[in-house]
């Protein structure tokens, strides 16, 4: 093996290696660790030839990680390696760590996330899941529905009986076969949601037809995660977003059967090989550590538009607010003097925070007014109830759920109500801050208010869309979208500038109404 | 509004003769508008579920406040 033939930067890595054919397996070692298996994509120029070029970018999770010294290679999977390097990559030469806090080893998942790899993880985790899976399922035909075990878990059944050894969760699918609408199985998700909150259950919405049920601090153990998702018949065709659409017999899928899953009695689809078939194709009995789903385009745009897409960042958001320190931003005071100033003024008896973090910046806003502070990070809900200890409601409310907007509107509609959203507006991605901008045209049509602060620039760092902290949004922006929406900037209450290492370049504004007669307001 | 896209898809369909280089990508605008027409419709599913659900939750909430609840009123969160 020759060191030179693998380079490895920030983008990606490219390796000359002995003849690769695409779509083959390889892996990505880094200290002697697998961290990415992948499909190679040969460059078409060696196509043919005894030797190969194979360049990948980074997966955005292992990116992020990859700031130091280690050294890298190339295999086929558990066998030789193809080539190797010992390399830095950014800006740091201290060695790559690639464990999480606990230590763990991390591998790349097939959303390109860094995950524990689960047979390194606490050996109580497969048993939790599987436990959840099972209370979920007695919940859920309890309410009528008819419940299957599916995708991984699905998969490792039929392999081994078994979780696969490298699954993190559990997978349930409610198959509804009474409607054919769309607005049916959505309604129903925020109907199940409702139920198993009912019932105890941590559950949150990855879309109107992915919900994802969550145990925490498990006897101190791990958490664990099992997502329901909804499937449906359109005609012959089984539809289950993400990413399922084919045609699978409904008698494939049930009635169910009862199997064993390590020992725990879960339904299963009496045909499983038609739904895995339909969903990982059908090379789906090999073992593949490095599948990802290519959803076609006419799939992805019926399921994103049926059913949403909620959650976006939230993993990124729920760190940052588990390590959220007492720093408050220096646009703070300006930021809740005008809050408590509009409050005033407009003898408003409603603020509303939208994206309250921990809850120091609503805390600096309290007054003779109701204080309602939401944010859809748990986390940061968790640090707010305790920073606020009862001064203002704190709510866990993803305004990327219409569902949940609706409350926020009704809220903001009831009485006058000033919309506060500090340090928010510039992570938020399009669709969402749409919802934002529809609550504060609800709050100033009923006599409210709205401030507004966010950061116009970015970091040291240079935009980078899968980090969200280099995320802004200049003024001009906000105000060509605000006009779209019907609102415009009504002042400009506080701009600084950036300060290398400490803060951000950040724009405190009111906004109001553009009246559609096209008075200004 | 779906009478109305498949109107357009219609008259879409009709147009698709060879034509200038204009005239194709007349076409082929007006298909990336109807894309995203029938995409919008598809969002109004997901509004209309959001709707409902709000008012079966709010009518709950309605009905538990009421001294004398109707005794045909239902809803899922009851």
């Amino acid at each position: 093996m020759r060191a030179s033939r693998l380079r490895v930067d920030e983008g990606g890595f490219t390796a000359l290696v002995g003849r690769v054919l695409p779509g083959e397996q390889l892996e990505l070692v880094v200290d002697g660790a697998t961290v990415w298996t992948f499909h190679a994509e040969p460059h078409r120029r060696t196509r043919g030839l005894p030797f190969s070029l194979v360049s990948m970018t980074w997966p955005a999770g292992l990116a992020e990680r990859l700031n130091g010294r280690a050294r890298f290679a190339v295999r086929r999977p558990r066998g030789r390696v193809l080539a190797g390097v010992e390399a830095t990559v950014g800006s740091s030469t201290a060695p790559i760590d690639l464990r999480d806090d606990e230590g763990r080893p991390l591998v790349v998942n097939k959303w390109g996330e860094l995950t524990a790899r689960f047979d390194s993880a606490d050996p109580r985790l497969g048993a939790a899941i599987l436990q959840l899976a099972a209370r979920l399922v007695e919940v859920l035909e309890a309410d009528g529905q008819k419940v299957m075990i599916t995708s991984g878990t699905l998969l490792g059944y039929v392999r081994a009986e078994s979780l696969l050894p490298f699954d993190d969760d559990a997978d349930l699918a409610v198959v509804v076969d009474s409607s054919e609408s769309p607005a049916d199985v959505a309604g129903l998700a925020y109907r199940l949601k409702h139920t198993l909150r009912t019932a105890g259950f941590d559950v949150i919405l990855h879309s109107a037809a992915h919900l994802q049920v969550r145990v925490h601090d498990l006897d101190d153990g791990p958490r664990a995660y099992c997502d329901i998702f909804l499937g449906f018949f359109r005609g012959d065709v089984y539809c289950q977003p993400f990413h399922l659409r084919d045609v699978v017999p409904r008698t494939s899928l049930t009635p169910t059967i009862p199997v064993a899953v390590d020992g725990v009695v879960l339904p299963a689809p009496p045909v499983p090989s038609d739904w895995l078939r339909a969903c990982y194709g059908p090379g789906w009995m090999t073992p593949d550590p490095g599948f990802v789903f290519r959803t076609p385009e006419a799939t992805r745009a019926r399921y994103e538009n049926w059913f949403g897409t909620f959650d976006f960042g939230r993993e990124y958001w729920e760190t940052v607010a588990e390590s959220s320190e007492a720093h408050t931003a220096r646009s703070a005071a300006a930021h809740a003097d005008a809050v408590l100033r509009l409050a005033s003024e407009l003898d408003a008896r409603h603020v509303l925070d939208a994206g309250c973090g921990d809850g120091r910046v609503t805390g600096m806003m309290l007054g003779a007014h109701d204080t309602w502070a939401i944010d859809f990070a748990e986390p940061a809900v968790e640090h707010a109830r305790t920073h606020l200890s009862g001064r203002a409601q704190v709510t866990r409310l993803n305004l990327a759920d219409g569902r949940d907007l609706l409350d926020a509107q009704i809220f903001a509609a009831s009485a006058t109500s000033v919309i506060s959203t500090h340090m928010v507006l510039h992570v938020l991605t399009g669709d969402t801050r749409r919802h934002m901008y529809a609550l504060m045209r609800d709050a100033l049509r009923h006599g409210g208010g709205v401030v507004a602060t966010f950061a116009t620039d970015h970091t040291e760092e240079r935009f980078a869309f899968r980090d969200p902290a280099t995320w802004h949004l200049p003024v001009d922006v906000l105000a060509d979208e605000l006009a779209e929406s019907g609102l415009r900037i009504a002042a400009l209450i506080d701009e600084a500038a950036r300060v290398p290492g400490h803060e951000r370049a950040t724009a405190t504004v009111s906004i109001a109404l553009i009246d559609t007669t096209g008075e200004r307001r | 509004m779906i009478t109305l896209i498949t109107e357009r898809a219609r008259s879409v369909l009709h147009r698709l003769t060879p034509g200038t280089r204009t005239e194709v990508d007349a076409l082929r605008e007006e298909i990336d508008r109807l894309r995203a027409d029938v995409d919008e419709l598809r969002r109004d599913n997901l509004r209309i579920a959001q709707l409902h659900d709000v008012v079966v939750d709010r009518l709950a909430g309605v009905a538990a406040d009421s001294a004398e609840p109707h005794p045909h009123e239902g809803g899922h969160r009851a």
